[in-house]
């Protein structure tokens, strides 16, 4: 793993100071509020160590730094993680992230010997897998679930989920299906940390991308434009980067011949190069030789990667998906800059993302999406994975996410899934929702390692029903709830806040209570 | 376990297996594609002062009945070509050689074209005069051929990226107040044509909706919940919460198709029975949306007898047949239109599919529908006739959606709907 922290570019025109912080924010952005304000944070104070300008929020959500940070970077807290984050500090606790060959993962490793899909070559993939019902594209996304839930290495979870969205190769199923499990290690974990200019061209030369989208079968007599278009709308430059369709088509053209062997690993067949000058937008190339149509593709792919076209456009998608749906357009400068200065270096770029003003304040402006919600709920409800066979239980929480609309690695379009809110509020989620959290309360997923429900708030000892409600939010959320709200599940338990707790009188009614503290907006915004 | 327990976690378990099913088949292309980005649901404050939605009860029976319009949108860039084929034109098999279909398996419409096999199912619609066909439709001016521009330009209807409600919203909206049930989405989640307040309605089938130990103590407390939020999620509380409660009595009657028609299985025929099932009850359904996806085959879409393409016009086909025939008289009050971001290149590719093209077709099932008929201009498959190697979009879809508006909502201008857009009917209603 590289590190790529290049030091920041000299600023263009002197106005930012530095790149890698943001802290000039603080002076032009639309947050903003006032010289003390800007004062306060030209002090050096560190963004992920707190929020220094807490009036801006509007939102339920506590704005403590610890738990910003968890929502973000991870799938959701749980009561180890939570620990661990105080333990180290948020920025120990990152670094830590940033480095993931560092975290032991024994447990969950031990956890996925029930996939052997994954420790197999493609070829191996093709053979034992003809005709199977269970495919490897199966196993992977039930893997995937897994590591969501009980990996230590959350934010390395989080980055692979967000470029096999942004490589989106619909799993399972389709002509990638024995390939998928082999791109998803050899590319996307390998370089979801490193550089976009090294995952760009893994991900161009990986059997399951080349034949998702047919790249596999275009030659230069007739060429298949799929992933020729798509790797600049989708993968690289995006739309407004103001390509033509002839651009398009040389895109195409200048990646012919770049197949897939039958031992399902990547070709280059110079027959079926098309040769003859190209450009594409500002690259252009001779071309004159089929024999070195691999080379020529390979230079067109790392001018993509360094396109500032491709830095705005990625540095859209990552602020978006760690800090809001409409990210300012001050802070995808920054990260674009951070992105070019560090060679496509993906450590770097987060910590620009991290270290950045708008980061700290943008606590509770993000809506889990439903595949979010389903893993955080585990997490937060301390739910372990199976002692035993643990196939049929992410098998059917693999059918719960997909019943919600968003399954592991199931994006039916190249695009991947949304990653802002609108798209995933709904009556139908919201039911989805409210029913699965019910359904994890009340053991309903067969296996798992369930806690008692009462056990999770003994550490505090509640002893009126107030305090085992603020007990019961405070390990779930990690915050006590606004008064209104707390109120409204006093009124479900039918009683008074003050009232001893006695176990015999509530605890039926814990499965309910704690489903709706999972309903609630602390558990649905980020 | 009761029997309604039971009877759900049956629906549960059909709608899972289903799923999966559309997975493994129709994985090639799209299933679902959500393009709200930037596009979402107005706040709450908007709620209410633009729009009274009286809520549909059944101590009120006939509240809003009446015409329906329901949409199919078909995901990834349908080929219109494929199923709607200029058999008479000399270029359509040189262009296509090896997935082109033969004039002697198509089954006969006018003399330029004739219906692909597999939506043979279709045909008899088309000859009792409730299947309309408009070919050559074009996505508007300015959209390109990416799925996510050309997809989000015509769910939204205009040109613009400022304006960020869907067509069929603003539609609705011209059209006046409605029952919960007005606008429903089959699916998991909103189309963007249905972006906008955020009273439209998702579900997968009203069997599902329901809460699992949703006593009425539950649902209070889920509603406090969210009080005092300003957001959307907010929003869609209340409205998932009002639809469970009306749903109920809903649910309580099973839904049986007439006999002799039988859904094919899976997604859109589990969507297509269950918008059978909301006209036939009378809740106010003045539109639905259906998604359907794999139509973005760039590769392998032949052969004629079994391949992709024949795969999933057999499964359009028979679906909307059965929508059809279920409906029987009541199809007087609906009309079903299928659309899609784009058509197909004329060509072939190398890989034996198409790539993303321009003018495409759109068929038109109902009892209003000016059947029989493949109206609108066409340009044929001649060189100089195409652009781009395209059909060029003589017909503007917007054409084409405006009059069945019209004609559904009983929408007077659509001015507010196509904002930007010259109407001009086409006559594909009678």
């Amino acid at each position: 793993m590289h590190e790529n922290e290049a030091p920041a570019q000299p600023p263009s025109g002197g106005q930012l100071p530095s790149a890698r912080t943001g802290r000039a924010l603080a002076a032009t952005g639309p947050l903003a509020v006032g010289g003390g304000a800007v004062a306060l944070y030209a002090t050096g104070l560190d963004p992920i160590g707190g929020n220094p300008l807490g009036t801006e929020r509007a939102t339920v959500l506590d704005p403590d730094a610890r738990l910003h940070l968890i929502r973000r970077a991870s799938f959701g807290m749980s009561t180890a993680l939570l620990t661990d984050v105080t333990e180290k500090g948020p920025r120990r606790w990152l670094d830590e992230q940033l480095h993931p060959d560092r975290i032991d993962d024994s447990d969950v490793d031990a956890l996925l010997a029930a996939y052997p899909a994954l420790a197999s070559s493609a070829a191996q993939l093709q053979q034992k897998y003809a005709g199977a019902r269970r495919t490897p594209g199966d196993e992977l996304v039930a893997a995937t679930l897994a590591r969501q839930l009980w990996s230590r290495r959350q934010l390395l979870e989080v980055m692979t989920d967000f470029w096999s969205n942004h490589f989106n190769v619909t799993t399972p199923g389709g002509p990638a299906y024995a390939t998928k499990p082999v791109e998803d290690a050899a590319v996307i974990r390998r370089h979801a940390l490193g550089t976009f200019e090294d995952l760009l061209l893994a991900d161009a030369t990986s059997p399951a991308m080349l034949l998702h989208l047919d790249n596999a079968s275009s030659r230069g007599d007739d060429p298949n434009e799929n992933y020729g278009r798509e790797l600049l709308e989708l993968h690289t430059v995006g739309i407004e980067a103001g390509y033509t369709e002839a651009d398009v088509r040389d895109s195409a053209y200048a990646l012919t011949g770049w197949g897939v062997a039958p031992d399902s690993t990547f070709l280059f067949t110079p027959e079926a190069h098309y040769t003859g000058p190209l450009r594409v937008m500002s690259w252009s190339a001779a071309n004159a030789e089929a024999a070195d149509g691999f080379k020529v593709g390979a230079d067109y792919l790392r001018h993509l990667a360094y396109h500032p076209a491709t830095a705005r456009h990625l540095s859209t998608k990552l602020a978006r998906r760690f800090v809001s749906d409409e990210p300012s357009t001050e802070l995808v400068d920054t990260l674009a800059e951070s992105y070019l200065a560090a060679g496509t270096g993906i450590i770097a770029w987060l910590r620009t993302l991290f270290d950045s003003r708008e980061f700290a304040t943008s606590v509770g402006q993000k809506v889990r999406r439903p595949l979010e919600d389903l893993v955080a709920t585990v997490r937060a409800l301390g739910i372990g994975p199976p002692v035993d066979d643990p196939v049929p239980s992410l098998a059917d929480l693999v059918r719960r996410s997909r019943d919600l609309g968003q399954a592991p690695l199931g994006a039916a379009a190249p695009t991947g899934y949304a990653d802002v809110a609108a798209p995933w509020l709904s009556s139908s989620i919201a039911l989805g929702r409210w029913n699965d959290h019910r359904a994890l309360t009340a053991e309903r997923v067969p296996g798992l390692a369930y806690p008692e429900l009462a056990g999770l708030a003994a550490d505090s000892e509640p002893q009126t029903v107030g305090e085992l409600i603020d007990a019961l939010t405070t390990r779930l959320t990690g915050q006590v709830f606004r008064s209104d709200h707390r109120q409204v599940l006093v009124e479900f338990l039918d009683t008074d806040e003050d009232r001893l707790y006695v176990a015999a009188q509530v605890d039926g009614d814990l499965p309910d209570l704690i489903a709706l503290i999972l309903d609630s907006p602390y558990h649905l915004l980020r | 376990m009761n029997l309604a327990e039971r009877a759900l976690v049956t629906a549960a378990e059909r709608a899972a297996a289903d799923a999966e099913r559309r997975t493994e088949l129709w994985s090639r292309g799209f299933t679902r594609r959500r393009f709200l980005a930037g596009a979402g649901m107005v706040g709450a404050a908007a709620l209410g002062s633009q729009l009274v939605t009286t809520r549909y009860s059944y101590a009120a029976p006939g509240t809003g009945t009446g015409r329906a319009l329901v949409v199919v949108f078909l995901r990834g860039g349908f080929d219109g070509l494929a199923a709607v084929v200029p058999a008479g034109d000399p270029d359509y098999l040189t262009a296509r050689p090896s997935i082109g279909v033969p004039a002697e398996v198509l089954l006969p419409l006018d003399r330029r074209f004739g219906l692909h096999p597999a939506l043979g199912g279709l045909h008899g619609f088309w000859t009792s005069g409730q299947l309309g066909i408009v070919h050559a439709v074009g996505s508007g001016p300015g959209v390109t051929r990416s799925h996510f521009q050309a997809m989000d330009h015509v769910e939204r209807g205009v040109d613009t990226p400022s304006t960020r409600t869907g067509w069929l919203e603003r539609a609705l909206e011209a059209a006046g107040p409605g029952t919960t049930f007005r606008s429903v989405s089959e699916g998991t989640s909103l189309p963007s044509s249905l972006a906008g307040l955020g009273t439209a309605v998702a579900l997968r089938g009203v069997d599902l909706v329901t809460l699992n130990r949703g006593s009425e103590r539950m649902t209070t407390a889920l509603r406090g919940l969210f009080s005092g939020l300003d957001h959307v999620a907010a929003d869609q509380v209340d409205l998932a919460l009002t639809v469970l409660s009306e749903a109920q009595a809903l649910r309580a009657t099973p839904y049986v198709p007439v006999k002799g028609v039988s859904y094919p299985a899976g997604n859109f025929g589990s969507a297509m029975s269950d918008v059978a099932r909301l006209v036939k009850a009378d809740v106010g359904l003045r539109v639905a949306t259906v998604d359907v996806g794999g139509w973005d085959l760039h590769s392998n879409a032949g052969p004629i007898e079994d391949g992709d393409m024949t795969y999933h016009l057999t499964g359009l086909g028979n679906t909307l047949a059965a929508f059809g025939t279920d409906l029987g008289e009541r199809l007087a009050d609906v009309t079903v239109v299928t659309m899609s971001e784009f058509g197909r290149r004329v060509a072939e590719n190398g890989s034996g599919g198409t790539d993303h093209g321009g003018g495409n077709a759109m068929l038109l099932l109902g009892g209003r529908v000016a059947g029989g008929l493949v109206h609108g201009g066409w340009p044929g498959l001649a060189t100089e006739a195409l652009v781009d190697g395209d059909v060029p979009g003589v017909n503007d879809y917007r054409n084409v959606l405006a009059e069945l508006a019209r004609a559904q909502l009983g929408i007077g201008s659509v001015a507010s709907v196509f904002p930007g857009h010259s109407y001009v009917p086409l006559g594909v209603v009678r």
